[in-house]
């Protein structure tokens, strides 16, 4: 007798347990906000402002972020459109002191992105609007960053605009400089380019990646672990045997 | 400087004295007051021998000894917490620093600085906060606390400032293992900006304060990375049991997170030490005109326009 399973691929614009499915930072390198603090979808344009850095010399390097994100594609498509536009804003970067950085976060930093605008969408998820305050970006440059690096301007505003789509943090454990998203550089140079792996997560949450090429892999005796070979995500199941005793998703053979 | 020879040569004579006898384990500590101030003798349990100088607590010249046996000044407080189930957040900061050396970025660029003892009298709710300060952010996701500020470890001198403290994390949400403040806490930070409206105290220097056995002990609160050293300063990096490393305080269910114990002496030492090398302006609190936090956005500074 032959088994035929169907399954229905859920779209990922939100949670990825919602769908079934796990993910972990340390195998897929992305990692993103389960409770959905994210960009409404790749199909709305981001419309970024660069609030008073407009005619200083971070306004080139906001300018050059927002290109970066614009031209990345995924899995051979546009991921989404972001643009500069000061006159219909989505999100804006605002120069804030040490002290003001410190009371919202807790912590001395280089920017944070401020989600105090973030509104609760139909499905229950928080959702960044079209509200030009719903989203800012909020830079230590007086205090900070203006006496940092090339590397470090170049990362800030290129790293929170991550953050905005829906983008968590890369912990050291997984890897100090090696991804965008990575935060706990430590000595070596803060990343500078948006890597696959923080396309795949952006993907994810913006709801573009609906088709998932699955793999099996053997994983124990009892279970095998079946990976999106696209953006990582895996889950594991039981092994499901022929009338020979081996599993038809895996190959492995029981006794 | 006198006042140091001379407590040393008191000790040095007190020691010389009980090693005349045998010191049994049993009596390896005592406790006497010496004009005005507590000393201890702490011997060498290793040596079982009498071999300490005397350590004095705060309020005098602060003369480190050997090292503390810090099994023997353990934490044991009991706090009446009043949140629970509060949502829990990671602190998402680009760029934050992970170690002392690189939190210095950040304590350069204010222009006077201070290391202070400092006591929550009481939590301004969010819309007081906002009128007070300016700042919308007190309605979402930080509390402004008023503190009495009464002692300047840097000068090692008593202080009595009120002043208005700005600390991440409300009622329904908080950062994780960095809870927010009950009333009458006691704590130690660098402050900056000592101002009309209010002030922030170093996040990732920011110690809970306690006295053990009359010894004043500085625990670290959270930020694991950032972690002193200095082998000339005993009671710097103490070991922490494992009782100490979580204590519940105000939030049931977000415990503060100690990672690093400290005498108060050494850490005062340690930073005195430091900012005085780097040449930081320290603040003279007889002197604090009202500096003001900016409120809103900053205007640009911008080094290529200035070029």
């Amino acid at each position: 007798m032959t088994i035929v399973s169907f399954y229905t691929v859920k779209t990922f614009a939100h949670s990825v347990s919602d769908c079934g499915y796990k993910h972990s930072v340390s195998t897929t390198h992305w990692d993103i906000y389960e409770d959905s603090v994210h960009w409404g979808s790749y199909n709305t344009a981001l419309t970024v402002d660069c609030g008073l850095f407009e005619g200083t010399s971070f306004e080139t390097y906001i300018n050059n972020a927002v290109s970066k994100w614009n031209a990345a594609t995924f899995n051979g498509s546009d991921l989404m459109t972001m643009k500069i536009d000061n006159t219909s804003v989505s999100a804006i970067f605002r120069s804030k002191t040490s002290a003001q950085i410190s009371a919202v976060c807790g912590s001395s930093a280089w920017a944070i992105t401020y989600r105090a605008g973030a509104v609760i969408d139909s499905s229950g998820y928080q959702h960044y609007s079209t509200n030009a305050e719903s989203i800012a970006i909020w830079v230590n440059w007086n205090d900070v960053l203006k006496d940092k690096s090339t590397t470090a301007k170049t990362h800030v505003p290129l790293h929170e605009l991550g953050h905005v789509i829906g983008l968590k943090d890369i912990p050291a454990t997984v890897s100090t400089n090696s991804y965008l998203m990575c935060n706990e550089f430590g000595s070596s140079a803060a990343p500078t380019s948006i890597t696959t792996a923080d396309k795949q997560g952006a993907a994810v949450i913006l709801g573009q990646h609906t088709s998932h090429s699955f793999t099996y892999s053997q994983y124990s005796s009892t279970a095998h672990k079946k990976t999106c070979s696209i953006c990582g995500v895996y889950q594991y199941y039981t092994h499901t045997y022929n009338s020979n005793g081996v599993c038809i998703y895996c190959g492995y053979t029981s006794g | 400087m006198k006042k140091q020879i001379c407590l040393l040569t008191v000790s040095v004579s007190l020691i010389f004295c009980a090693c005349n006898d045998t010191v049994t384990p049993e009596e390896t500590a005592f406790n006497q007051v010496e004009d005005g101030h507590l000393t201890t003798i702490v011997c060498d349990e290793a040596a079982l021998n009498c071999g300490g100088s005397t350590f004095v607590g705060k309020g005098t010249e602060t003369v480190t000894s050997d090292k503390l046996c810090s099994s023997d000044y353990i934490l044991d407080v009991e706090y009446t917490p009043i949140y629970d189930n509060v949502k829990l957040l990671s602190s998402s900061a680009t760029g934050n620093p992970t170690s002392y050396e690189e939190l210095r970025d950040y304590i350069e660029c204010y222009d006077e600085v201070s290391f202070v003892e400092y006591e929550i009298l009481s939590v301004y709710s969010p819309q007081e906060a906002v009128e007070i300060t300016g700042e919308d952010f007190f309605l979402t996701s930080t509390t402004l606390y008023l503190a009495n500020i009464y002692y300047d470890l840097m000068n090692d001198e008593s202080v009595d400032m009120t002043v208005n403290i700005a600390k991440v994390g409300i009622s329904g949400s908080q950062i994780e293992s960095d809870p927010v403040y009950l009333v009458g806490q006691k704590l130690a930070a660098p402050v900056f900006n000592i101002g009309s409206s209010w002030c922030i105290a170093l996040p990732e220097m920011t110690y809970s304060i306690y006295t053990i056995n009359d010894i004043e002990f500085a625990y670290h609160i959270s930020h694991e990375n950032i972690r002193l050293t200095d082998d000339s300063l005993e009671n710097l990096d103490m070991n922490l049991q494992t009782s100490e490393e979580f204590v519940v305080t105000s939030t049931v269910n977000n415990p503060v997170n100690y990672t690093q114990k400290s005498t108060i002496a050494d850490l005062s030492e340690f930073i005195r030490e430091d900012w005085s090398k780097r040449g930081y302006r320290l603040l003279n609190f007889d002197a604090v005109v009202d500096f003001d936090i900016q409120s809103g956005e900053a205007e640009v500074i911008d080094n290529a326009v200035l070029e």
